[in-house]
């Protein structure tokens, strides 16, 4: 019986080992520090064009410099029949410097035109989220929701950490506008 | 004697002058809408960056600007030049420079880029500034054609696509400018487009309107798959269904005529035919983006329709 049993172990343990260093071996191929980048699903709308700084700074209610500071929670538009329609964040800001407008809590919210889901993220016209490592100049209108309307979508949204960054553009005349009102507005605002 | 021939002479070179220069500034008048920011109010004195660049097809010969109105304050003046500094703003060539309350300016014909500069000292004096109403140009326009057109994804086939309009569209005074649209693409020759009401909220198209204070756009179109993923702008995939969402807020926040509210609808109705957005100044279309007065698929539109239906 005992050998038997010897035999019929060998060959499961050795079965076992196998998997265990097939196993291993394919966890250390994956790179963790960097997963696959998501798919980015940009909706195409009609929106305001900006053509220069001084107009962003026309339409604005509210220009502040600052960060974001991590919370950010979905705002999904539904329609009359509750279907999904867009896909949006309301993100708080943590306000280093006011540049046009007055407001008394450091604090605010602004609904950015895109979310960063589990499968995805959705965009409109290639807005890229706020992250928490960059400051940012925001170009602000108020708005009848529980954040500030970001004028013209990209076009109020400029990160003053990086002159280079990931963008989620599909178009370059899109990439190349937001770029030069880019250069414009550092010129321009600096905390 | 001779001097009829000199005469008939003189008569003969100023003829052929002139169907000379006709014919090299052959030309196509394209209405624009490039405006200092805040006009007609006026404009805040002291501001550097008050500079419109112009964008043309690489295609285009030589253009020159029409100015409907300059108005500027004493000291200040408006210029168009071929580069621009981020400090003086002025730089390169000056092809037009202009002070006071002028009205029907042309610039002369430019080859290249060009800024409009609007220059300001910081004396308390303001104005109105410029608005560019025209652009006239030689050569000819590159519009995107065809295939590059479009995106790469669509519905099978478009000839009796279902149509559902929400109540909210009716509610927020939508329903003919949608009936418009839908009727200024079916009306295409040549290309087998076709709509159909339909009160199912499954239908192929879904139109809805809200008033989206939270969010800086006109209208949004989103494709998806039939079994409701969303289809990004690369991908080659057919489409299920679509949405349509007009932001009456926000066009009303940018004071958006009804014609400009026309444009915006037929606009997103040509991205439910998968049209791409059309970007050159130059480019008569419906596709481009932003407050225009365009109303109806222009030919280039038409074209592009007809080859991909």
């Amino acid at each position: 019986m005992s050998v038997y049993l010897k035999k019929i172990k060998r060959p499961y343990l050795i079965i076992a080992l196998l998997c265990v260093s097939v196993i291993s071996y394919w966890y250390i191929q994956i790179d963790h520090s960097n997963p696959p980048p998501k798919k980015v699903y940009s909706a195409n709308a009609d929106y305001p064009v900006l053509d220069n700084v001084y107009q962003l700074a026309d339409k604005a209610d509210l220009i502040v410099i600052g960060k974001f500071t991590g919370d950010r929670t979905p705002k999904i538009y539904t329609d009359e029949n509750n279907t999904p329609i867009i896909r949006a964040s309301i993100s708080s800001f943590k306000i280093n410097k006011v540049v046009k407008g007055s407001i008394n809590d450091k604090n605010i919210f602004v609904i950015e035109p895109a979310s960063d889901e589990d499968d995805a993220i959705y965009t409109i016209e290639g807005y890229n989220l706020m992250n928490t490592s960059d400051k940012y100049v925001l170009f602000l209108n108020n708005s009848d929701e529980e954040g500030y309307r970001i004028v013209g979508m990209y076009q109020g949204q400029y990160n003053l950490s990086k002159d280079s960054e990931t963008v989620l553009f599909d178009s370059k005349d899109s990439k190349d506008h937001h770029k030069e009102l880019k250069q414009q507005v550092k010129g321009i605002y600096k905390d | 004697m001779k001097r009829k021939y000199l005469l008939s002479t003189v008569l003969l070179v100023l003829f052929f002058t002139s169907v000379f220069e006709s014919s090299a500034y052959a030309s196509t008048v394209q209405e624009v809408d490039l405006r200092s920011a805040n006009y007609p109010g006026n404009y805040i004195d002291g501001m550097n960056i008050y500079d419109q660049r112009v964008s043309v097809s690489s295609t285009i010969g030589s253009y020159r600007l029409h100015f409907a109105r300059i108005a500027t304050a004493a000291n200040d003046r408006v210029s168009v030049t071929s580069s621009y500094s981020g400090t003086s703003q002025e730089a390169g060539t000056i092809y037009l420079t202009s002070s006071g309350y002028s009205t029907d300016i042309w610039t002369p014909w430019i080859t290249g880029p060009a800024y409009i500069n609007l220059i300001t000292t910081n004396d308390g004096n303001v104005s109105t500034g410029f608005v560019v109403d025209y652009i006239e140009y030689t050569g000819t326009s590159s519009p995107l054609i065809n295939a590059n057109a479009f995106y790469p994804n669509s519905f099978s086939s478009v000839s009796n696509l279902s149509v559902y309009q929400a109540p909210s569209v009716a509610t927020y005074g939508y329903s003919t400018m949608v009936t418009n649209g839908l009727n200024s693409y079916d009306a295409i020759t040549n290309a087998n487009i076709g709509f159909t009401a339909s009160t199912s909220t499954t239908a192929q198209v879904r139109i809805s309107a809200n008033n989206t204070s939270g969010l800086d756009f006109f209208a949004i179109t989103q494709p998806y798959t039939s079994s409701g993923k969303a289809i990004s702008s690369i991908e080659t995939t057919t489409w299920g269904y679509a949405t349509v969402v007009i932001n009456n807020a926000v066009m009303n926040s940018w004071g958006l005529t009804t014609t400009n509210k026309q444009k915006v609808i037929t606009h997103e109705l040509g991205h439910i035919l998968s049209l791409n957005h059309q970007t050159n100044l130059d480019v008569n279309s419906i596709m481009k983006t932003g407050k225009l007065t365009i109303t109806s698929p222009s030919s280039v539109d038409i074209s592009n329709i007809q080859y991909k239906w």
